[in-house]
């Protein structure tokens, strides 16, 4: 009896991942020939993100002799195991806020991992400026704070039925969803605050990775992209969108339109200059939290 | 067997013991879904190893001489 519904939750689990995994991967897709068409390209279609992770799959792979194995090979791995369980975490169990904030920190270590575990120069500056854009973790912890005193709540489920009796939360506070909009600019690719990735540095803590390891965490940014605006929708504009499939896919359209719209026409910042401006949205976001916690 | 063909073969049989291990064991859905995602990324690695070309490096480390 275990054995059959065992069976049937692991087929529903790579469903969801999948499902993830496709639509993320297309929103990458569609946000990339979003910013080729604003600067006069026409860009590659909208596929072509799957196409990549397909293709990088079947790709032959080195073990670099700088690399540090076997975290070299684990990070890659530990990357899809993190979205993978944010993904259930948030859409399916509906359950703490405080975990996925948790997962999102794990990413971190990714990032280190992956840049300081292949030894190469480049890897190396990657892992360094992911330490500096932690900075754009810190308005995370000021929302899940604000939200928390708002619902009294910190479970995904009661924070939707509370937007179910009282509306959406984006209109009570405006400052704690333009914070986490923030933290979505900062994770979408070509994004002004993408100095983890800046072309200065190749690939940054990518550079080392190819191949069926490139290919695995372009899998696991797929279900990251899918998941982060999941929750944004969920946590912002609340059940009536997020809890329908069809909705939620346009919600997410939408953002993807929005969010390509700022990183066609910004420039990536400085290091310095990013890590200022994430600073000063994660302190307007505490300043609103102390406000609430006095009020 | 190079070593990366070696660490894909590991993490096969990591990924199909755990699978086989949630299968049998698992007896909350919660555990069975974080469980599938522990276990999954093995499993699309190893199953990537596999349907990798043969290298054509002679020594280890070195990528393949593609001429001048």
């Amino acid at each position: 009896m275990y054995v059959v519904s065992s069976i049937s939750s692991i087929i529903d689990a790579l469903s969801y991942a999948l499902y993830a995994f496709l639509i993320g991967g297309l929103l990458l897709g569609f946000h990339r020939k979003i910013i080729a068409r604003i600067q006069g390209r026409p860009g590659p279609p909208i596929i072509q993100y799957l196409i990549h992770t397909f293709k990088f799959y079947i790709k032959e792979i080195t073990f670099p002799i700088t690399a540090g194995n076997p975290l070299y090979l684990f990070v890659a791995l530990m990357d899809v195991m993190v979205w993978m369980s944010a993904l259930f975490i948030g859409m399916v169990f509906e359950s703490s806020l405080l975990i996925l904030v948790g997962l999102y920190v794990l990413q971190k270590i990714v990032e280190h991992g992956c840049g300081l575990s292949s030894g190469s120069p480049y890897g190396k500056l990657g892992g360094v400026r992911s330490v500096f854009s932690a900075a754009a973790e810190v308005p995370l912890f000021a929302v899940v704070g604000i939200i928390y005193i708002l619902t009294n709540s910190l479970m995904i489920g009661d924070i939707l039925n509370y937007q179910a009796i009282n509306g959406p939360i984006m209109f009570k506070l405006p400052l704690a969803t333009f914070a986490f909009f923030i933290l979505l600019v900062s994770k979408a690719p070509y994004s002004p605050f993408g100095i983890v990735k800046d072309k200065c540095i190749v690939s940054g803590y990518l550079t080392e990775h190819y191949g069926t390891l490139e290919s695995i965490i372009m899998i696991s940014d797929a279900i990251a992209w899918f998941v982060l605006l999941w929750l944004f929708i969920a946590l912002f504009i609340g059940p009536a969108i997020a809890l329908n499939p069809i909705l939620t896919l346009i919600g997410m359209v939408a953002l993807t339109i929005i969010i390509s719209l700022i990183c066609a026409i910004t420039p990536l910042l400085t290091p310095n200059h990013s890590v200022m401006l994430q600073i000063l949205i994660a302190s307007l976001t505490i300043v609103d939290l102390l406000y609430r916690v006095v009020h | 067997m190079t070593p990366e063909k070696k660490s894909g073969v590991i993490s096969l049989i990591i990924g199909l013991m755990g699978f086989v291990f949630l299968i049998i064991y698992s007896k909350s859905v919660f555990l069975t879904y974080m469980g599938t995602a522990l276990f999954t990324p093995f499993m699309i690695y190893g199953l990537g190893m596999l349907l990798n070309p043969n290298t054509r490096r002679k020594e280890e480390g070195q990528i393949p001489f593609r001429g001048w």
